[in-house]
């Protein structure tokens, strides 16, 4: 299965490469993409230099173009699909039936990928996508069990990568309003979960509390860890107990799963985290490098490395991590 | 009460004393070396603009040391942080130790943040953008006496600092 890492900027990429990725996923400056922060993403200059290296290492590099192109806006979409095309990066990554569209069109030979945010999670809606834009991959959404990604790999038309690591989103993932209904700003329309002109961290005598646009929506104790201010991995007063009423601030890890991902058929998988450090990515790229390469080598008896599994905890969201949907039994 | 190993007791209290001791115009000067070779790329590339007119606090908790930093001339310089002066719009805090782990890659600021090891105040935005810029800095390419000194102290690190209390 190849290894798709990500990259907020030139020395994570170059950790990934490093650490052995087989792809590396970037985004340009622009809200053209899901992880538009501040400082983070590559600009037509430093994209060159990327790709110059990950060229030299035989590596490929894929765009994430996976936001929902604005009406006001549309020439960025388009601006962000023709650089890429002249780069020649090795795939776009779109969610937006528009900016597939386009990208098909006008880029027929430039293989494209559908987007974690386009949230297709059956096989019909990955044969339209393929019938009517010609994608080559899909990323499915992490909702899916086990169970259920098996039967969507053995019917799917075209290859499937899934997610092995990275914080997790609610169980909506590319059709989450959270953000916006706080902040006016969601990761579709804007790029950014939770943006960060909108969070304060206040130390009181007692906690730690984040706020979201000055709502309260996480309150710490003294050396409790703490996660993302995000609205779904808030604690919220329901009847009388407070908690994580939607999702609890922790990490997808699938280590376990390698060899039912690789039986299934899977091409490919994906690690969370452009907005995080080149520390990050080095570490979670050695983990999976090793584990993948040690499931290459001898698959039946395939397991886990205690000193993986806590690597990964380390850099995780709440220091936990979780299989996530895949160990539901809803399928 | 934070319980400190033998080594912290003798290295924070020196250091605090050299830091707390050292002249501004002297630490202005230090400071402008070692972060000249580092940011020149983010300067050049225009990606330190952000800082004009903007003042970023590092504090660092157990040797009771806050640098404040700002643009002066398009170069990241130190700026006074006396009472009179405006007071940063943003501060991140944190042990030298996550410090130290911070500027030689060792530990990812994300991973410090979730276990409580560092802290921002202020302003979200500004802070998560400083640790972006830093994020950019190729540290291959930095000149050889700043990589040995980074990886000295990196070692002072691992051997004295980030050790428990014994």
């Amino acid at each position: 299965m190849e290894l798709v890492c990500p990259a907020g900027s030139l020395p994570a990429l170059k950790a990934a490469i490093d650490n052995g990725a087989d792809a590396v996923y970037i985004g340009f400056k622009d809200d053209t993409n899901a992880r538009h922060f501040s400082g983070l993403n590559f600009n037509d200059r430093k994209a060159q230099k990327a790709l110059d290296y990950a060229r030299s290492q035989g590596v490929k590099i894929f765009v994430a173009i996976n936001t929902y192109a604005q009406s006001n806006g549309w020439e960025r979409w388009q601006r962000a699909v023709d650089l890429a095309a002249d780069l020649s990066v090795d795939a776009l990554i779109i969610a937006d039936m528009g900016v597939l569209n386009y990208a098909a069109q006008r880029y027929p030979q430039l293989p494209l990928h559908l987007s974690v945010q386009g949230s297709c999670t059956s096989a019909e809606g990955l044969r339209f996508y393929y019938r009517e834009f010609g994608i080559r991959r899909a990323v499915l959404p992490r909702v899916l069990s086990l169970d259920q990604v098996k039967t969507v790999a053995k019917q799917s038309p075209v290859d499937l990568e899934v997610f092995g690591f990275g914080s997790l989103c609610i169980m909506a993932e590319g059709r989450c309003h959270l953000s916006s209904y706080v902040t006016d700003q969601s990761p579709n329309n804007s790029g950014v979960c939770s943006p960060a002109k909108d969070v304060r961290w206040t130390q009181t005598e007692d906690h730690l509390e984040s706020r979201l646009n000055t709502i309260l929506i996480d309150r710490y104790q003294a050396g409790e860890t703490a996660g993302y201010p995000t609205l779904c991995k808030g604690r919220f007063a329901v009847e009388a107990n407070v908690f994580h009423a939607l999702e609890e601030p922790v990490s997808l890890n699938t280590l376990d799963l390698i060899p039912q991902l690789s039986a299934a058929g899977i091409k490919a998988i994906k690690l969370e985290g452009r907005q995080r450090s080149p520390a990050y990515v080095a570490q979670i790229v050695s983990v999976w490098r090793s584990a993948l390469d040690s499931f290459a080598r001898v698959p039946e008896s395939f397991s886990p490395k205690v000193e993986w599994i806590q690597k990964l905890a380390n850099v995780s969201e709440g220091s936990q991590t979780t299989l996530g949907a895949y160990h539901r039994a809803w399928q | 009460m934070i319980k400190l190993n033998p080594y912290q007791k003798i290295l924070l209290p020196s250091i605090k004393g050299l830091s707390s001791n050292c002249p501004f115009p002297v630490q202005k000067k230090i400071v402008r070396f070692l972060l000249l070779p580092i940011f020149e790329e983010a300067r050049l590339d225009g990606d330190l603009e952000f800082l004009s007119h903007r003042r970023i606090g590092l504090a660092i908790s157990d040797i009771d040391y806050q640098a404040t930093l700002s643009l002066e001339n398009g170069h990241l310089t130190l700026a006074s942080s006396s009472a009179t002066e405006r007071p940063p719009d943003a501060i991140i805090r944190g042990n030298l130790s996550a410090f130290i782990q911070l500027a030689n890659r060792a530990e990812d600021p994300d991973s410090l943040f979730f276990q409580r090891r560092l802290s921002i105040e202020g302003d979200t935005d500004l802070a998560l953008e400083v640790k972006n810029v830093i994020d950019t800095v190729d540290l291959d390419r930095l000149p050889e006496w700043l990589k040995k000194a980074l990886s000295l102290s990196q070692r002072m690190n691992k051997h004295f600092l980030d050790k428990k209390a014994f």
